[in-house]
């Protein structure tokens, strides 16, 4: 399938439309600029081959032209409508492969870089499954693996554990019960021994006790016999007694003291006062009301002096308000008259004569401005020359106007014999049409307020059409007269200068005579009005001259109220009602002070009489005179107090005197009572030291009377206790024999008891194990685990045995299933990466494919690999996957920067490849790059192969958006690496050392040895392998494996090129000889494989075995030596599992080494020397042998 | 009280002999016949595992179906009997418990069996080769044979009749050699001309060595006794030369048809230990003629059956196929006599089923072990786990005859049929993948038990590869079940 022309017209990114068109049936590379729309153009080819594709249904409008199997194939989609035709007939779509496969066509630069290590799963997943015949076994292998944890058995081996540890436990319990048992014969025997001696045990006691009680009691007879016998007559409290009266005595002496002391203080007391006797109280509380009374009456006189002061403080405000001198605050004296202190003579009395001044005044004025309003009034409406034309002008008309119908009114009379004036049919039509006129005006007003205007005008319509026909009527009537015209000289008469009626109708001659007739009656009255109101102008001006001439008095009068006031001048009556007002406040304040300057003056007189009585009261009892009321209070108090000391010290002094009687009495029998205590106890009345010995002697007499008769009681009682037992000899020994003896049957007798202990306890274990079934419950536990585990692993074998079973199904499958998509997908690769690596699928859990380094052999994940290399796997596995799965459809291929990781090497090599797909197989294939010079390596690339050129596609110059630079001819390219050919006839080492080959090192895999020392002898081949980038061994064995043209042409070059496969053999089976007792080189990658080794020593013994040279044996001769301070403390066992370890892997080869002639021999003996000759085999070896003692030699 | 008593005639080996070389048949009648009850390894201070937790709740007691519960039944069962003597083959008690625990039960039988008058002889197993002897020395009425290793006899004896018990028991715990080439070479004579003479031994009965006194048959055949009772195997086999005994006419009878063979456990101690159990009631009669019959008392029992499922018979009515199944099997054994108050069934499914899968499942996920519980009269029967050796409802070897990996599968499901060298190579390559996981040190308590088996040996690899190799070829044929219905709509929609 080609794609001959894309449209798009829109999609979301695209907004103006575009072509592509002219496209190459081989690579077409479409350049432009990021954000042109390339990763548009793959979204909108994906929409159009398989639908939506991530884009909105109605997003996209587009279509393409695609030639497939010889026919024109056009798909175009509009929003949801997705139309296939073929030949211009609409059809089903081409077979296309599955939608979910549309990434093995499109390939993006993500894509390719997705550097986990299940980059390309889904592809290597396929692969798997296509080789296991489209069984998915790697999903049945994962199935049987889930079903065995990594950690598996460890819940059931931690459930036996405990199950065994009970058991252990209950084992232990029993064992430690039936030791127990086992000695119970013993312990009941020295329960028994025990028993016994607690029985002796009592007798000991009662004997040590009647000893003691004995010796005790003989002592106590000897300490009795030396005290006094006064000793019996003493009750022990003498001395208390003693001390009591001695203290009874020191306190009634001390109280006499006291007694003499306060008599004598009374009568100080008295003689202060300063009285003879105390004052009556009535008398004193007379005088302190009269004090009291007189402290309220000064409380009253200081109330109104305050009062006094407010009322002065308002005189004067008032004073000052009236310009009057403002009196010192507290001065008592006001002076009544304010114009003896003041500049402002105005006195109380003036306050008549301002009123009727300004009485005065003010009716004057009024009475001036009523007169010239009244003045005004009369003369705003004079009667006019006009009014008085118009009246002379009216008066005039009205006769003719009466003429002309009276002249009317004859005529009607003589043409129709009756009374002169409008027929009555005519009037009532005249009145109706008035009426209908009136009536609709009327109506109009409101009718069109009300939006019926209309019908108003109909109807006066219908009134003016009646007055017109009453008019008619009427001319009739006036052409018909035949009598001669009154009224033409009624007219004749007509005044000039006013108009006569509107028509010289009857009706509007009476109309026009009655408006003439009111007007000259209301210019007639209007012309006599005005003859009224200049009479009445003439009497008030006179009224105002007589004004005029008051005005010059009431000035007078101003004058002299001012002066006499003196004031500058009273310029207004307002200045003077002011001034009138203030000074009656004046004068009310001054009213108020003064009645309150009277009432204080009244007070201070009862004042003064109260403080005199009082004085002269208080003088009289020596007490001061007071000045106050709080002073005369004061001294009747001072007073009182005196009266009061007088008193108390009188009545002291007569109890103290009664007391010392009384002190004096007591003193004496206490003497009398310690002269008893002395005389009882048998001591001299001076002796106290000898009364104390006596009573400190008492309790021990006492106590010795006591015990001596307890004894006496006691030794009857355990002697006759130990008789009775038997045991009366124990009376006999001495105390320290019997404590000796008691004190070990005690020991014994209380071993008996924890002995008894002992038993209960082991008795009662024993009886709780044999009834209890601990053990048998931790035993069934025990198997029950046992069976679980076992029910365990046999789930878990058969599980592994699945797996196994599947895997080796997987392994016999796929050995004779190679699938042609692996086989593709190699190929690529090899091709990609000059069989620098050899693509596998990866193994189960191990990502999705590996790319296997042809020279080590080693085997590396996608997320090992470099980006360069990761792209070329994974595009190789796309690309080969998209062949298989395009069920012949030939998709083209998009690949979207899908090489921009690419150094140039691999850029070419990849390039070449695809530059073979056009060729062999058709391929069309879109690479859209923002990279100009891709283009030129494509060109070259493909020039390589033989294939047409590519197209470029310049998409900005498509869309019209910018202009493109130059395409190859602007830019550089970096040239390819350039192989040296081999001088002709030049020597093999020559060329080795210009090729910069390294040396043959037979510690390594044969795949890792440089080309050069299998091609020696024809640099030609090894030229061509070398432009190929086939460098390696491996590489080689790996082109060779790939059955491509250039492997099978080399059958055809001679011997060497036929013999290469057996060459490498042969090396390898060298290699691996040549390895033989060497043992591998060891490095800390190793060690640390090993697990044998802790964190502790992995440093230390990787340095020891970088300086060994990777030599693993020494390393091992070092650790055993011991002598290595860094190895100090490096366990035995973890040598030995190193040792273990390092034998197992290689790294020590116990064999020994082979000589050259063994090599050879060795080298021979395989199949590859059977296809070589005997000789060109036996020279290889020896060549590489040689190589490799230079190299052992030079180190 | 009976008049059975032992007799106090004891010859040991080594004694001197008063050969009576006739053969047992030849024996004079010595009256009635003589009854004794046997019992093999009773493990008291065991009891059953794999029991449903809910038992309880179904109304029975687990200490009901404990090795004390069935010696309790035992001794009922011989006092009815009114035997003559009762012996026991070794084990009585278990090692691990046979301080205390284990004693009371074996006290009160003892004592029980004393006041009904009934002798009781026993010999030492290699579990109680410490308490037994101790037991005995504390209880009065149980009497050791053949104590040190050394083969002794007893007689018992009820009027005229009479039998001689020819005993020896474990020295130790690890007997290496048979106990009968010392007896062979050493025979102990009897005590009285024409006494019929049973043997009574804990023995490892055909084993090539071990540490369990490894005995042959040959030996005991040519050891002269009328019958060899053995205790160790908790499998009871002695029906088994019962009926061949009973099959052979008297005058074919020789010592190949000697009644002889393990007692069997008193009460299956797991579901291993399946069949029938309890105590053995003997007959010995005046010829010498020995029978055994078992009596089929034991409280818990343990049993196998195949049900064949249907090929296309899905897992939904299985569980009622198993229980109407597991009833039938509790009325066939009930039909024979056992009646255990517990019966506890591991049926296995067999034949071709299409359901493979699904059936697998089900038996995998263990949704049925101790759910399913029936009851048939006083017995309740529960189902202890459901094997499966179903097959697939394919033909193999047309299924082996393609490319595709079904078909290598098939192949070497086919092989492991075959004797061959693929077999084997295909058993080896298995061994070796599986040996590590198996030499876990995390199994290590498996293979520490008694007479582990070899997870690994040939036989299990085979039942291993067998049983995955269906399910792996089961899941690789519902692939293509998958695949192709895939492809038939992928058809059917172009």
């Amino acid at each position: 399938m080609k794609l001959r022309r894309l449209e798009i017209r829109s999609m979301p990114g695209i907004d103006r439309a575009f072509t592509l068109d002219e496209m190459s049936d081989g690579l077409n590379v479409i350049w432009g600029p990021n954000g042109v729309g390339k990763s548009r153009i793959c979204a909108a080819t994906r929409a159009l081959l398989w639908g939506e594709h991530g884009i909105a249904e109605n997003a996209l409008d587009a279509n393409a032209d695609f030639e497939h199997e010889g026919s024109p194939w056009q798909v175009m989609r509009q929003g949801s409508r997705h139309v296939w035709q073929r030949g211009g007939i609409e059809a089903d779509p081409p077979g296309l492969p599955a939608e979910h496969l549309d990434g093995c066509f499109f390939l993006g630069l993500r894509d390719l870089l997705d550097d986990s290590a299940g980059a390309g799963g889904a592809v290597a997943r396929e692969i798997r499954k296509q080789m296991s015949g489209g069984f998915d076994l790697e999903a049945i292998v994962s199935e049987f693996r889930a079903a065995v944890p990594p950690r598996i058995g460890r819940t059931e081996s931690n459930a036996v554990r405990d199950a065994v540890k009970a058991i252990h436990r209950a084992d232990r319990e029993q064992g430690e019960a039936a030791a127990h048992e086992a000695e119970l014969g013993t312990l009941e025997s020295r329960a028994a021994d025990a028993e016994s001696a607690r029985s002796r045990l009592r007798h000991y006691e009662a004997a040590i006790d009647l000893r003691v009680l004995k010796d005790e009691m003989e002592a106590f007879l000897a300490e009795r016999a030396e005290m006094p016998d006064a000793l019996g007559a003493m009750d022990g409290r003498e001395l208390d007694r003693l001390e009591s009266v001695e203290a009874d005595l020191v306190r009634k002496e001390s109280d006499q003291d006291s007694a003499r002391s306060r008599l004598e203080e009374a009568e100080r007391t008295a003689r202060q006062t300063g009285l003879e006797e105390a004052i009556d109280p009535a008398v004193l509380s007379t005088w302190r009301e009269r004090a009291e009374a007189l402290v309220a009456l000064e409380q009253n006189r200081d109330g109104v002096r305050v009062e006094e002061r407010v009322a002065f403080a308002k005189l004067a405000e008032r004073r000052e308000a009236l310009g009057a001198r403002v009196p010192t605050e507290g001065a008592s004296n006001v002076p009544d008259d304010a114009s003896a202190q003041g500049h402002l003579a105005l006195g109380v009395e003036d306050e008549f004569d301002l009123f009727q001044f300004l009485g005065e005044s003010q009716q004057w004025v009024l009475e001036k401005k009523a007169a010239e309003e009244q003045l005004h009034l009369l003369a705003a409406h004079p009667f006019s020359e006009d009014e008085a034309r118009r009246l002379d002008l009216a008066r005039r008309a009205l006769g003719p106007s009466r003429a002309w119908l009276r002249s009317s009114a004859y005529d009607a009379s003589t043409s129709a014999g009756a009374t002169p004036g409008p027929a009555p049919g005519r009037l009532i039509m005249i009145g109706s049409a008035l009426a209908a006129i009136g009536a609709g005006a009327f109506w109009m007003d409101s009718a069109f307020a009300v939006g019926v205007g209309w019908a108003a005008l109909v109807v006066m319509g219908m009134g003016f059409g009646v007055a017109g026909l009453g008019l008619l009527r009427g001319s009739h009537g006036a052409q018909d007269a035949a009598q001669p015209d009154p009224r033409a000289l009624a007219r004749r008469d007509w005044p000039v200068g006013i108009d006569g009626p509107d028509s010289w109708t009857v009706e509007a001659v009476i109309e026009y005579l009655r408006a003439l007739e009111e007007e000259v009656a209301s210019l007639e009255a209007r012309k006599k009005r005005t003859e009224i109101r200049e009479v009445e102008s003439d009497r008030i001006e006179q009224k105002l001259k007589g004004l005029a001439k008051r005005t010059t008095d009431l000035e007078a009068k101003r004058r002299q109220l001012a002066d006499r006031f003196g004031l500058e001048g009273l310029r207004s009556d307002v200045e003077l009602v002011d001034l009138v007002r203030r000074l009656e406040a004046a004068h009310d304040a001054h009213t108020e002070h003064r009645g309150i300057v009277i009432r204080a003056e009244a007070l201070d007189e009862r004042w003064r009489a109260a403080v005199a009585a009082l004085a002269e009261f208080l003088t009289g009892f020596g007490e001061a005179a007071p000045e106050d009321a709080h002073a005369a209070r004061a001294g009747i108090h001072s007073l009182e107090e005196r009266s009061r000391g007088v008193s108390d010290a009188r009545g002291a002094a007569a109890r103290e005197r009664l007391s010392l009687e009384r002190l004096a009495g007591e003193i004496d029998a206490l003497e009398a009572a310690r002269g008893d205590i002395f005389s009882g106890a048998g001591v001299d009345p001076s002796d106290r030291a000898g009364l104390a010995r006596r009573v400190d002697a008492l309790p021990r007499f006492r106590k010795l009377e006591t015990s001596i008769a307890e004894l006496v009681r006691g030794i009857g009682r355990n002697a006759s206790r130990l008789e009775e037992v038997g045991e009366g000899a124990l009376a006999a020994f001495d105390l320290n024999r019997l404590e000796r003896e008691r004190a070990a049957l005690g020991r014994e007798s209380d071993e008996g008891d924890e002995i008894r202990r002992q038993i209960v306890g082991i008795e009662q274990k024993v009886a709780a194990l044999r009834e209890g079934d601990s053990l048998e419950s931790a035993l069934a536990d025990e198997q029950a685990a046992l069976q679980a585990m076992h029910d365990r692993r046999e789930q878990a074998l058969l599980a592994l045995a699945g797996a196994t079973l599947i895997e080796g199904v997987r392994a016999d499958h796929e050995s004779d299933q190679m699938p042609r998509v692996l086989g593709r997908a190699r190929d690529l690769f090899a091709r990609f990466t000059h069989d620098g690596y050899r693509l596998e699928v990866a193994e189960r859990d191990a990502g999705s494919f590996v790319a296997v380094d042809t020279r080590t052999g080693k085997g590396l994940r996608p997320d090992q690999l470099s980006d360069g290399t990761r792209a070329q796997l994974i595009l190789a596995a796309r690309l080969a996957f998209a062949e298989e799965v395009e069920q012949g459809s030939d998709l083209p291929l998009f690949l979207d920067e899908a090489m921009d990781h690419s150094d140039p090497e691999r850029f070419h090599a990849i390039a070449r490849s695809l530059a073979r797909m056009v060729s062999d197989e058709g391929r069309q294939i879109f690479y859209l790059t923002n990279e100009p010079n891709d283009f030129e390596q494509f060109r070259r690339a493909f020039a390589e192969e033989g294939c047409a050129p590519p197209v470029t596609l310049d998409l900005a110059r498509v869309r019209g958006e910018v202009e493109a630079p130059g395409r190859s001819e602007g830019l550089r390219v970096p040239p390819l690496p350039v192989v040296p050919a081999p001088a002709e006839g030049g020597d093999a080492t020559d060329y080795g050392a210009v090729l910069g080959v390294p040396v043959l090192d037979p510690d390594r895999r044969a795949d890792d040895q440089h080309l050069f020392h299998l091609l020696r002898d024809d640099l030609g081949l090894l030229y061509e392998f070398l432009v190929a980038r086939i460098e390696s061994v491996g590489q080689c064995r790996n082109q060779l494996d790939s059955g491509s043209d250039f492997a099978r042409s080399l059958a055809e070059r001679g011997e060497v090129g036929a013999g290469l496969g057996s060459r490498i053999d042969l090396l390898e089976t060298f290699c691996e000889a040549w390895r033989e007792g060497r043992g591998r080189r060891l490095e800390r990658r190793a060690l640390e494989a090993s697990e044998a080794i802790s964190d502790r020593y992995i440093d230390d013994l990787a340095e020891i075995a970088a300086e060994l040279d990777g030599d693993a044996e020494a390393l091992l001769r070092t650790i055993e030596d011991r002598g290595d301070a860094r190895l100090r403390g490096f366990r035995k066992d973890s040598a030995a599992n190193l040792k273990q370890y390092l034998r197992d892997e290689g790294y020590v080869d116990a064999r020994s080494t082979l000589g050259e002639s063994e090599m050879i021999d060795r080298t021979l003996a395989t199949p590859a020397a059977h296809r070589l000759s005997a000789k060109l085999a036996a020279e290889l070896v020896h060549q590489w042998w040689t190589l490799c003692q230079t190299r052992s030699l030079s180190g | 009280m009976r008049g059975a008593r032992l007799s106090t005639i004891s010859r040991s080996s080594g004694s001197t002999p008063d050969a009576d070389d006739r053969p047992a048949s030849d024996r004079t009648s010595s009256g009635d016949e003589l009854k004794l009850l046997a019992i093999g390894d009773v493990h008291l201070g065991t009891r059953p595992t794999s029991l449903p937790e809910d038992l309880e709740d179904w109304g029975v007691d687990p200490r009901a179906l404990t090795p004390e519960a069935a010696l309790r039944t035992t001794v009922d069962r011989a006092i009815d009997e009114r035997v003559d003597a009762v012996l026991f083959a070794g084990d009585v008690v278990e090692s691990t418990n046979a301080r205390f625990e284990a004693l009371r039960p074996l006290e009160n039988a003892v004592r029980r069996f004393g006041e009904a008058g009934i002798p009781v002889l026993a010999v030492v197993g290699n579990h109680d080769v410490e308490a037994l002897p101790r037991l005995a020395q504390r209880m009065e009425g149980l009497e050791l044979l053949g104590e040190r290793g050394r083969w002794q006899t007893r007689i018992v004896e009820r009027g005229a009749a009479a039998v001689e018990i020819l005993g020896w028991s474990f020295p130790d715990k690890s007997v290496r050699e048979s106990p009968l080439v010392s007896l062979l070479r050493d025979p102990v004579p009897p005590a009285r001309p024409g006494l019929p003479r049973i043997g009574l031994m804990h023995a490892d009965l055909d084993a090539s060595g071990g540490h369990y006194a490894p005995i042959k048959r040959e030996e005991l055949r040519a050891s002269g006794a009328d019958a060899w009772l053995l205790g160790h195997i908790h499998k009871p086999s002695l029906g088994e030369s019962m009926s061949t005994s009973m099959s052979a006419s008297a005058s074919t009878a020789s010592s190949e048809s000697m009644p002889h063979g393990y007692l069997g456990s008193l009460v299956g101690l797991d579901p291993s230990e399946t069949g029938c159990h309890g105590p053995w009631l003997v007959g010995v009669a005046a010829s010498g003629r020995v029978s055994a019959s078992q009596l089929p008392i034991a409280p818990l029992r343990w049993d196998r059956f195949d049900l064949r499922v249907g090929e296309d018979e899905g897992f939904e009515d299985l569980a009622d196929r198993l229980l109407s199944e597991a009833e039938r099997f509790a009325r066939s054994i009930q039909d024979q006599g056992c009646f255990p108050r517990v019966l506890g069934l591991r049926p296995r499914l067999v034949g071709a089923t299409r359901h493979f899968d699904a059936l697998r499942k089900k038996i995998e996920g263990n949704d049925w072990r101790g759910r399913l519980n029936c009851s048939a009269g006083d017995t309740i029967v529960f189902i202890d786990r459901v094997d499966q050796a179903l097959d697939l409802a394919f033909d193999l070897d047309e299924l082996a005859q393609g490319d595709d990996p079904p078909a290598v599968l098939a192949r070497r499901l086919l092989d492991l049929a075959r004797e061959d060298d693929r077999r084997n190579r295909l058993i080896e390559s298995t061994r070796r993948s599986l040996e590590r996981f198996a030499e876990d040190p995390v199994w290590s308590p498996l293979r520490n038990r008694r007479d582990a088996p070899d997870p690994l040996d040939d036989d299990a690899i085979v039942d291993l590869l067998r049983r995955a190799g269906t399910d792996a070829l089961s899941r690789l044929l519902h692939q293509r079940d998958q695949r192709n219905e895939r492809e038939r709509r992928s058809g059917a929609e172009s």
